[in-house]
């Protein structure tokens, strides 16, 4: 071998095995280690972010948003960035609604940050100007103001624990983020790239409630009128639907019109509004009817460890009397007809002394002592409702029971809850609950509760002029730590609309209000939610029941005597028989507005298609169809041929 | 033509057809980048509009509040009528028996 040709060799072996070094480089770069590097230069050259789903809306049983969720800005400043100071401050104070000078002085500093927040449509036009840096935040808004505010709650928020309906259906309302990578520069500018969004944003769960924007709106104005006007340290209404349980309408406030919980989270001594529970005991039993008498003592009855009085005193009282004039002492006699077992089994059959299981955080369960803790007055004193304590929606989940022929449904407030397609994933059924009366004690129970609406009753303040209105009244002494405070009282009201055929039934409730009565109080309120509800066209009330509701009896309300309810028979007399057929009028060359006309007279609905003159309809000119069928005119403009 | 020659068009042809989809692949990124802004654009201005019909919505429930038009119907000589001064009419569906 010549020495050319061993040192031609030796360079081919340094070459290959150069090649085979940086093969094997390259190996170990892009198959071993490939991964990390595609993902730092990934990193270096992408941003990984989220995006937030909007919280789903809470709205009313009628589609009226209650709280919904929108995208809000605070504004962070890089002064460094601007070019036109001067433009950019008139700008910012001009869209942001500031004073200049705070945002000259946020310009002064290195970095400026305005907190808002604002709204996007305050930001759309600073957006993409240089020094101006958007931070967006989800908030919650609440489109009518204040509605309903303590059933709704609030969701958590940094320092403020979430509350209300916002709380207890918090994992429903909270959609699930989405992420996207955004492409970015040397520089750090972000840029938009489609192709590397991971996952779409999904919204929350849709929630629609039982209430009715409407009648709540209602509710609470009369409720802060009424605290106002009574001088009352708070008050609360409930209004529910009995035949479903769904609480249409639910406010409480204090003395200063702040909203509270006290018509769900607090419980009082109902008074006499208990007494329809011994009412239910003892006509459930056959111990009384409606038109026993019983000796009242002239308004003062002596017992072994308690003396009854009656407000109204009286000798002789039937049943139906004792309820409709409130006596103590009629139902307290009538009352110890009772075992306390019975007494205690029928007031818990009602739901008191129970959670009725509303969907909220708190709830009060209300007192209701098991007959082995009973004193020797318990017995006199539950009869009289005194020594059990309900919340305003136990008292409406009660009546609602009488109201709905002795059958206790579940309150609710949730109707229905659709997800972010607009699948409906729930939709609330009425909860039966238990059997506490027979329909036809329940029936006589509301034949009772109207007497006492009626002329010389004690909620005569309540009754309407064209519908009867079944209710009882309750007075009933406030205790403060144990202690009966003299001179204050609570007045309830629990009322039955329209007694022949419930559609409602409300709970008013004052405390400390300064005309002590319920008569004076909570009556004359129900009766002005009532009148207000009828004068609107909510949707809570079944007009066409209402309508077929007998009218108010002769023996009915003053009132009634100068008002009586016009009936207008409907479709009217004259009107066309809806059942015959026709035939289909021919409108064609007609102009539209006449063949519209044409065809109305003719008893047909319409529908246009096109605009101009009529050329011809769907069915036919000649062709048959009953009454209010729907007749599509073709119409086309006008070609006067010359 | 000579080997050489049809090398060198062989060569011109690989050439333009490389060429050819490198333009298009930077063609088609640099429209997705474009889009991907006008797409940006247009869901800042939707969240504009969403937070717009949010704030209308609330000025709607505000003006028709009974807070707001109950003092306004007052000043015009307008009050909440009794039930009494209500009409209502049983309804017969059209096309249903009677």
């Amino acid at each position: 071998m010549t020495k050319s040709r061993i040192r031609l060799a030796a360079v081919q072996l340094a070459f290959a095995v150069g090649v085979a070094l940086v093969v094997a480089r390259a190996a170990q770069v892009q198959l071993l280690e490939g991964a990390g590097h595609a993902e730092t230069a990934r990193n270096r050259r992408t941003v990984e972010i989220e995006l937030p789903a909007p919280r789903g809306p809470i709205l009313d049983r009628n589609g009226t948003p209650l709280a919904i969720t929108h995208e809000v800005y605070h504004l962070n400043l890089t002064p460094a960035e601007v070019r036109d100071t001067a433009g950019t401050i008139d700008v910012l104070a001009k869209q942001l609604d500031l004073p200049a000078r705070v945002v000259r002085r946020e310009f002064r500093k290195q970095y400026g940050y305005l907190h808002g927040p604002y709204s996007a449509t305050a930001v759309q036009p600073l957006r993409g100007r240089p020094g101006i840096h958007l931070d967006a935040e989800l908030e919650r808004f609440h489109p009518s103001a204040d509605l309903a505010r303590t059933v709704l709650g609030y969701p958590e928020a940094p320092g403020r624990p979430a509350s209300g309906l916002e709380r207890v259906f918090d994992s429903l309302l909270t959609g699930v983020n989405g992420s996207a990578v955004q492409l970015r520069d040397r520089s750090g500018n972000l840029y938009e790239s489609p192709s590397r969004l991971d996952a779409f944003p999904t919204p929350g769960h849709q929630v629609f409630l039982t209430i009715d924007a409407q009648l709540q709106e209602i509710v609470e104005e009369a409720l802060l009128t009424a605290i106002e006007t009574l001088d009352a340290s708070g008050g609360d209404v409930v209004a529910l639907n009995p035949a479903t349980g769904e609480i249409l309408a639910m406010a409480s406030f204090d003395h200063r019109g702040q909203p509270t919980v006290g018509a769900f989270g607090s419980a009082f001594e109902p008074g006499s509004t208990a007494k329809v529970f011994v009412l239910a005991a003892l006509l459930e039993e056959g111990l009384a009817k409606p038109s026993e008498r019983i000796n009242t003592e002239n308004g003062r009855y002596e017992m072994e460890y308690r003396v009854v009085l009656d407000d109204h005193p009286s000798d002789w009282l039937t049943l139906s009397e004792v309820i409709k004039h409130s006596s103590n002492i009629g139902m307290v006699k009538f009352a110890s007809r009772l075992s306390p077992g019975t007494q205690f089994t029928m007031m818990r059959a009602f739901g008191l002394g129970t959670r009725s299981g509303l969907e909220l955080p708190v709830e009060s369960q209300g007192t209701l002592k098991p007959p082995h803790r009973w004193s020797g007055t318990t017995a006199s004193s539950l009869a009289m409702g005194y020594e059990v304590a309900v919340s305003p929606v136990q008292l409406a989940q009660a009546y609602a029971t009488i109201a709905n022929d002795g059958l206790l449904l579940r309150p609710t407030l949730v109707r229905e809850i659709r997800d972010a397609r607009g699948t409906t994933t729930y939709r609330h059924e009425p909860e039966p609950i238990r059997r506490v009366t027979s329909a036809a004690v329940a029936r006589t129970i509301r034949d009772m509760l109207e007497e006492v609406v009626l002329t010389g009753g004690t909620g005569e303040t309540a009754a309407l002029s064209t519908y009867e209105v079944a209710g009882k009244t309750g007075t009933a002494k406030r205790a403060e730590g144990g202690v009966y405070v003299e001179g204050s009282y609570t007045a309830s009201f629990a009322s039955v609309f329209p007694a022949a055929d419930p559609q409602l039934v409300m709970v008013v409730k004052f405390d400390d209000p300064e005309s002590v009565y319920a008569r004076w109080s909570a009556a004359p309120v129900t009766k002005e939610v009532l009148e207000r509800l009828l004068a609107t066209r909510s949707p809570v009330l079944n007009q066409q029941r209402l309508a077929s509701v007998p009218p108010v009896s002769p023996r009915a309300v003053p009132a009634a005597a100068n008002a009586s309810r016009v009936i207008v028979p409907w479709p009217r007399p004259d009107a066309p028989d809806v059942d015959s057929v026709r035939a289909v009028p021919d409108v064609s060359g007609l102009s539209l507005r006449a063949a519209v006309r044409t065809l109305h007279a003719a008893g047909f609905r319409v529908h246009v298609r096109g605009w101009g003159t009529a050329e011809q309809t769907t069915p036919a000119a000649g062709d048959t169809a009953t009454y209010g069928t729907p007749v599509t005119i073709v119409a086309a403009p006008r070609t006067d041929v010359p | 033509m000579t080997t050489l020659a049809r090398g060198r068009v062989w060569v011109v042809a690989w050439a333009v057809l490389v060429l050819g989809v490198l333009g298009w692949v930077i063609a088609r990124q640099t429209a997705s980048v474009v889009a991907a802004g006008d797409l940006a654009d247009l869901r800042d201005e939707r969240t504009a509009l969403e937070s717009e019909r949010a704030i209308l919505t609330r000025r709607v429930r505000q003006a028709e509040s009974r807070e707001v038009l109950q003092p306004k119907a007052e000043a015009m000589g307008l009050r909440v009528p009794a039930d009494s001064e209500a009409t209502r009419l049983p309804w017969v569906r059209p096309g249903r028996n009677r």
